[in-house]
């Protein structure tokens, strides 16, 4: 056979390819978000049983805390709230809205779903500076991920990604993971299979033992995870002096995009006559970045209050080796030990003396 | 590596491509032969080693048979030591802890206690396929049906071919070894009906198959806590369960085969829409029931010796035609169930049928009830774990009688007759042949419009095919 006709023949070949394709793409597509419209929101381990909990108690919180694991495993409410009244400020009702992995995009929803919810009762709400986007297939295609890539959630997405401090290469990295995170949640696969052919058996909702309001003691619930983790801090203590070493250590990976990130989220909720708090916590493996960020929040936006423990110069007790359960975790007497100092220094922050505070804590 | 797996639709793309760049038919023949060990190794590389050892002994038949006359004692010798080899080695790691235990359990019975003599085995995925393929290539080149190959990568090629290595269907020598000769050209491929017939494979087995599973699961596990109605639901969507799952796999592997240039046999033909078991057994497993008629059934002597011998061949047949499937009693009484209703069909056939009038349509019905009916007793004692299982499901699935709850969520009835129905729509209107009819555009916009709606059915983890297990 000629070139020429070999040409020719995959020229007529490439109009049907590029048809299938296009048409493969809007029908997939369509038809996943008409299904992802009918189906529920997936069951989400400690988020789902927290979302819950908050909205059928939400009146009874002015105040919550929204969060990654260092929320979640770090602030103890009831702590937090005789620290706050100590320090001479009216005692506030606090929920620990800590929920382990939480990205940008799934803080902005969890956000809107606790101003939506607490509307009304709310006064405080302190947000945490939020993990990066996935950089893994699996972290984007998991149940959780699949539900927060939908396009609803592109731009928040996107935001987180463009405002991390990381490198470029990186950051596109990230963006591959964020399209295939999306391409696979327009796909569709399995939203019809789980929709008409539901499990014979539906497994257990994920619950979590709410008497301390939100906040869990890590290690009370051992997985071979927590033990491996725990296992690893205990071996290599030298490792959480190498971490310390981090700390003002000089960086290229600039964290202005990241304040004025923060800074955006943190006036919309202020726009709403709430106040708004930004909450960086003690985090060994995060040295070098997340105190950096919370600095530059306080430059950029002197009036909005954070409460930047991650520096080890300020509060040297809260780098204790005891304290820790893990590498970035705290113990239980670490975690009480935070709320202490960071109900003490919210009321300071918050007294309408200081700056910037609209509403006292009640 | 499932055909359903995007790691599948890699390598396989990768193997397509270079199959087509290269021109040379040796060349494709070594791509093809090395991707299909690469194929098999996905799954476990040591178990390469056994098809290397059946290819060999396979390939020194094939010598033997061009070395000796036909009728020599030698060539017969190096036949029935291949053959016997062949099976030693399938007995050794299918049946071997099936018969020490039968054994121990016997003499146990007759006051023995003859200890325990199993052997931790794991059984290699596709084994009962490759060597009756290889018994296929040694009988044909020694009954001169076709020439023994010369090349040693012939042979290597013919066995491990990957659309057809691990669940069929059976190729025989006869049929493929000639398409080996000569380059497949591209011109004699037909694409649309070989995506076509991969993406109604591809339905079968993971919209269908896959979804229905968890229900049969469920229901095999603890019959005694379903309304008997479910109970009888869940044996009927097994049947539905293994057809979609097995004609699936081997509408995809002819596909597959298809796109590289190469035929294969049909292996289904509708065979739940059959009148009489006899038919059924023309359309169900094709390769395999033509198989053993070719390589069991005639040498035992068929029907040429009279109705007594003949229904002692059937049975003998289709029993082991059982055991072939797995080493496990309920295999052999799901063989015995066939054996019995073929040659109930064939006394009735020769006594009654012959003297009363055809009933035409209603009878076809009838008799296709029946033998549904009657098939689906039988993959009982197939999917069953065990044979009190199998009892105790069977005795409610011939009684309607159970205790338990209507506690499946899904509306079972309709579900099984929505599909019955597409079954023979698709099968009285010939919905793969009018897709594929279309022309390119409309063919690629039908396409590509189904697969999207397909990906969505399929659910979220992947399920082996039931027949890799054989």
């Amino acid at each position: 056979m000629s070139d020429r006709r070999i040409l020719d023949q995959s020229r007529l070949a490439l109009v049907p390819v590029l048809l299938m394709s296009v048409t493969f793409a809007v029908v997939a597509s369509g038809f996943s978000l008409f299904l992802r419209n009918q189906a529920p929101m997936p069951d989400m381990r400690v988020l789902s049983p927290k979302l819950t909990a908050y909205q059928a108690r939400a009146s009874e919180f002015d105040t919550v805390f929204i969060g990654t694991s260092r929320t979640f495993y770090h602030i103890v409410p009831d702590d937090l709230e005789t620290a706050v009244e100590a320090a001479g400020c009216p005692r506030p009702n606090v929920f620990n809205f800590g929920v382990f992995g939480l990205t940008g995009a799934e803080q902005d929803w969890l956000v809107d779903r606790v101003l939506e919810a607490g509307e009304g009762a709310l006064r405080t709400v302190v947000i945490e500076d939020p993990l990066s986007e996935a950089r893994t297939l699996d972290k984007a295609t998991n149940e959780r991920a699949r539900y927060f890539h939908g396009p609803t959630d592109y731009a928040a997405i996107s935001s987180s990604i463009s405002s991390f401090p990381e490198s470029s290469l990186k950051k596109i990295f990230r963006y591959g993971i964020f399209g295939a995170g999306a391409a696979y949640d327009l796909s569709g696969v399995g939203r019809a299979s789980a929709l008409f052919f539901p499990a014979p058996k539906q497994p257990e909702p994920f619950s979590i033992d709410l008497e301390r309001d939100g906040f869990e003691i890590l290690g009370s619930f051992a997985t071979t995870d927590i033990e491996a983790r725990r296992k690893d801090f205990l071996d290599h203590p030298e490792r959480l002096k190498a971490a310390m070493a981090r700390y003002g250590a000089s960086s290229d990976e600039s964290v202005v995009a990241r304040a004025a990130y923060l800074e955006e989220r943190l006036r919309r909720i202020r726009s709403l006559g709430l106040n708004a708090v930004l909450f960086v916590s003690p985090d060994p493996e995060e040295l070098d970045r997340t105190p950096r960020v919370g600095v530059e929040v306080s430059r950029i936006a002197p009036d909005l209050p954070v409460l930047n423990f991650n520096r080890p110069d300020v509060y040297p007790d809260l780098f204790e080796h005891d304290l820790w359960f893990d590498k970035s975790h705290y113990g239980e007497a670490g975690a009480r030990t935070l709320s202490r100092v960071a109900g003490a220094e919210l009321c300071e922050q918050l007294t309408p003396s200081n700056g910037g505070a609209q509403h006292a804590i009640r | 590596m499932l055909f359903v797996e995007p790691r599948f639709f890699l390598f396989f793309g990768i193997v397509f491509a270079l199959v087509w760049v290269l021109r040379s038919n040796l060349w494709r023949k070594r791509v093809l032969t090395l991707a299909s060990y690469v194929f098999y190794g996905a799954w476990d590389w040591r178990f390469l080693g056994l098809i290397m050892l059946i290819t060999v002994i396979s390939y020194l038949v094939g010598v033997a048979a061009n070395r000796y006359p036909p009728g020599s004692k030698t060539r017969k010798l190096a036949l029935a030591a291949g053959i016997t080899a062949s099976l030693c080695v399938l007995g050794v790691f299918k049946y071997f802890n099936f018969f020490a235990d039968s054994f121990v359990d016997f003499a146990g019975l007759m006051g023995f206690n003859a200890g325990s003599v199993t052997l931790n085995l794991v059984l290699p995925v596709g084994i009962s396929f490759y060597t009756f393929q290889a018994i296929s290539y040694m009988v044909d080149t020694h009954r001169g049906d076709i020439g023994a190959r010369r090349s040693f990568l012939d042979v290597a090629f013919y066995i491990a071919f990957f659309p057809q290595l691990v669940a069929g269907p059976i190729v025989r020598a006869s049929e493929f070894i000639p398409q080996m000769d000569t380059a497949r050209k591209w011109a004699d491929v037909s694409v649309r009906a070989c995506l076509t017939l991969f993406l109604i494979g591809f339905i079968k087995k993971a919209c269908i198959s896959d979804n229905l599973a968890q229900y049969v699961d469920v229901v095999f596990a603890d019959p005694s806590s379903f309304a008997a109605s479910q109970v009888v639901a869940g044996v009927l969507l097994y049947g539905i369960q293994i057809y979609c799952d097995f004609s699936g796999y081997s509408d995809m592997a002819i596909a597959c085969a298809g796109l590289l240039g190469y035929k294969f046999p049909a292996n289904f033909d509708s065979p739940y829409l059959s009148p009489d078991i006899q038919d059924f057994w023309r359309r169900w497993h094709i390769s395999l029931s033509s198989w053993l008629r070719d390589y069991l059934y005639i040498p035992l002597g068929g029907n040429r010796r009279g109705n007594g011998r003949r229904d002692v061949n059937l049975m003998t047949t289709m029993v082991l035609g059982g055991l072939w499937h797995g080493a496990s009693f309920n295999f052999v009484i799901w063989g015995f169930l066939h054996g019995i209703a073929l040659i109930v069909q064939r006394g009735w056939n020769n006594l009654i049928a012959r003297r009363v009038p055809a009933m035409g349509l209603i009878g076809g019905f009838i008799g296709g009830a029946v033998t549904f009916y009657w098939v689906n007793l039988a993959w009982i004692f197939f999917r069953a774990s065990d044979l009190g299982e199998a009892l105790a499901i069977s005795r409610t699935y011939l009684t309607w009688s159970s205790s338990g709850d209507d506690i499946l969520p899904i509306a079972v009835w309709p579900i099984l007759a929505g599909l019955g129905l597409v079954h023979w729509l698709s099968h009285r209107f010939g919905a793969q042949e009018l897709i594929e009819r279309l022309g390119p555009n409309r063919f690629a916009v039908t396409y590509g419009a189904l697969a999207a709606i397909a990906i969505a059915f399929v659910p979220l983890g992947y399920r082996p095919f039931i027949y890799f297990q054989f």
